[in-house]
């Protein structure tokens, strides 16, 4: 049997650009006709970081940042995805070399990319072969504790392009608003893996929040606690039809946790899982705070449908323990 | 009626068993003899019936008359039962926004995406006590109540300026197990003693099962109140001492258990129901 190998890029975006993110909040690959979920069968994973620093950040404290990034993911309760640091290398990442590389890699013709995920994907098997990730050297990095003005925090932006390395699309939750000129700043966002980072100096973007723990858990449920965590599933409907590309969002009132997804199939339907037990408030939007394709593959993206209103499901929604709440079906009006 | 019968009605309630227990006879069963009220003694063992088939028995010497006061309700090492229907107040859930980090480093502020707040409406429910006097005036008592209110959920500000909802989220069972302590009020009682005031303080234990009845909070509750029972006309013979009724208001604090601000609820309950003293 030939194999076959797919190239997939993921990008972190500073002000929004195209990318060519698959999926939501887990990435899919199309094997033999069937969608297989991106993930790591086997951890932990073993990666190499370039020997190569860039101005104000050495190459050791680019992996003692990259350490603690992966160190932020394993110490997620409920999942069990773990990294190890191998050694230093002198090949760039995106290098189909078999190995997974982290480091700086100057594109200047990438000029809105802070940093980017690839993915070598067996067509066969569906397993990933290799995952580079780099840091876009034409911006200025920071490796200081407590952020430096006017320079991205490196362990910030590591972190969320390893959340993809392990699996992770990006989230939606987040608010933008349009620059002049071109692309998006972010004001707020719940997520580490939203596709707009902050702003240079900003370190904020080094703690997981809620929408991040309930995707690594999804992909890498720790089966000691996997009956610990619920899901809320259902359908987003207009006037009847299935309404594709709906953002939704539980959020959680007694912990204030906000979890969210889309609806990516033809029936409109959605499913938000990782979600601690208790009452749910749930909302649907749009997606209107940043590029379609940083959340959907390119064949969906004319079906996504953002002619409607931010919509409340009328009930709370009660995520048992370990389960799934009764479907639900919410509908929403046009603008 | 037959003798029977209006034995277990005279067990049952008060007013004839006094009678019955000063020496009146019940109307005699079938083959019994029947002897004239108050006129003559009971027939001597041996002598010969004047009717009937069977010898007449010798009537029981009549029952001693009850200690003043030892057949009321309320006297030490008594116990009493009630059941009530409740009417338990709304209680503020507080609430709890939807926020985002904002991008200003040590800003500490939060982006508010929508705010949110709950309130347990007001509904019935239904509670059962049992209470053990350990004197005339104190007693301890413990309780089963249950209640089902409705879980209001208020939503407004979305940023998105979504307008504002209110719904009722779901219901949540509560289950309440308690004990108290119940002060009875010498002062204040009237009618004879048989209506008496009381105050109530207590603890309990609150188990809330969400709509699926798979998610479970739990927390505990505290209480103050107070309230009269009034007793009627306790009877002289029998199991069941007294009956009457109960009534009660009481102040609740609500610590643990459901919430959007994990902050303790208040609110309050009115009662009322049977009340039975053994």
């Amino acid at each position: 049997m030939t194999r076959a190998l797919s190239l997939f890029l993921v990008v972190s975006l500073v002000l929004g650009l195209p990318g060519s993110a698959r999926a939501y909040q887990t990435y899919g690959v199309r094997v033999n006709g069937r969608v297989v979920v991106l993930k790591w069968g086997q951890q932990p994973v073993r990666y190499y970081v370039t020997d190569r620093g860039v101005s104000g950040v050495r190459s050791d404290q680019f992996r003692a940042a990259a350490e603690r990034a992966f160190s932020t993911w394993q110490g997620v309760e409920g999942a069990s995805a773990a990294a190890q640091f191998v050694g230093f290398t002198s090949a760039d990442p995106f290098e189909d070399d078999g190995r997974v590389t982290l480091g700086f890699l100057s594109r200047p013709d990438l000029d809105r990319v802070l940093g980017a995920t690839s993915f070598l994907v067996d067509n066969v098997t569906g397993e990933i072969v290799e995952t580079d990730v780099f840091l876009n050297s034409s911006f200025p990095w920071s490796v200081a504790s407590g952020g430096e003005s006017g320079r991205f925090d490196v362990e910030s932006i590591i972190l969320h392009e390893t959340g993809h390395l392990f699996g992770l699309g990006h989230s939606a939750i987040g608010e933008t608003e349009l620059r002049t000129g071109a692309g998006r700043r972010v004001i707020a966002s719940e997520a580490v893996m939203f596709p707009i980072a902050f702003s240079a100096g900003n370190i904020n973007g080094r703690e997981l929040r809620p929408d991040d723990l309930a995707g690594l858990r999804e992909l890498y449920p720790e089966s000691a606690s996997a009956g610990n965590m619920g899901a809320i599933s259902g359908r987003v409907t207009k006037n009847g039809q299935a309404v594709i590309g709906a953002h939704v969002v539980a959020f959680n009132p007694q912990t204030g946790a906000l979890v969210g997804n889309f609806t990516v199939d033809q029936q409109g339907s959605f499913s938000i899982s990782g979600l601690e037990p208790g009452p749910h408030i749930v909302r649907v939007e749009p997606i209107d705070d940043a590029d379609l394709d940083s959340f959907f593959d390119d064949p969906l993206i004319p079906q996504v449908d953002v002619n409607f209103g931010v919509t409340y499901h009328d009930r709370l929604v009660v995520v048992p323990k370990g389960g799934g709440a009764e479907s639900i079906e919410i509908k929403v009006t046009a603008k | 009626m037959t003798a029977a019968l209006a034995a277990a009605l005279l067990a049952a309630w008060p007013g004839p068993v006094q009678a019955a227990s000063q020496g009146t006879p019940a109307e005699p069963a079938v083959g019994q003899v029947s002897t004239p009220q108050g006129t003559k003694a009971p027939a001597p063992q041996g002598t010969k019936p004047t009717q009937g088939t069977k010898p007449a028995q010798p009537a029981k010497p009549p029952a001693p008359p009850p200690k003043p006061g030892s057949r009321e309700p309320g006297r030490a090492g008594s116990f009493e039962v009630s059941a009530q229907a409740l009417w338990l107040g709304a209680a503020s859930l507080g609430a709890r926004n939807a926020t985002l980090t904002p991008n200003q480093s040590g800003s500490g502020g939060r982006y508010t995406l929508f705010n949110s707040s709950g309130e347990l409406a007001a509904s019935p429910g239904f509670a059962a006590t049992v209470g053990y006097h350990l004197t005339r005036t104190l007693a301890v008592e413990g309780e089963f109540s249950y209640a089902r209110p409705p879980v209001r959920v208020t939503v407004s500000g979305d940023v998105e300026n979504a307008e504002g909802v209110s719904f009722d989220g779901e219901n949540l069972a509560q289950y309440v197990v308690e004990g108290s302590f119940v002060a009875h009020i010498r002062r204040l009682s009237f009618s004879r003693g048989r209506g008496r005031t009381f105050v109530s303080a207590g603890v309990g234990y609150r188990r809330e099962v969400h709509d699926g009845n798979l998610t479970i909070d739990t927390g505990q509750v505290y209480h103050a109140g107070g309230g009269l029972k009034y007793f009627f006309k306790p009877r002289a013979r029998g199991f069941l001492r007294a009956f009457g009724i109960r009534a009660e208001a009481r102040v609740l604090f609500g610590v643990g258990g459901f919430s959007f601000d994990g902050e303790n609820t208040q609110t309050f309950s009115a009662r009322g129901g049977a009340i039975v003293a053994f």
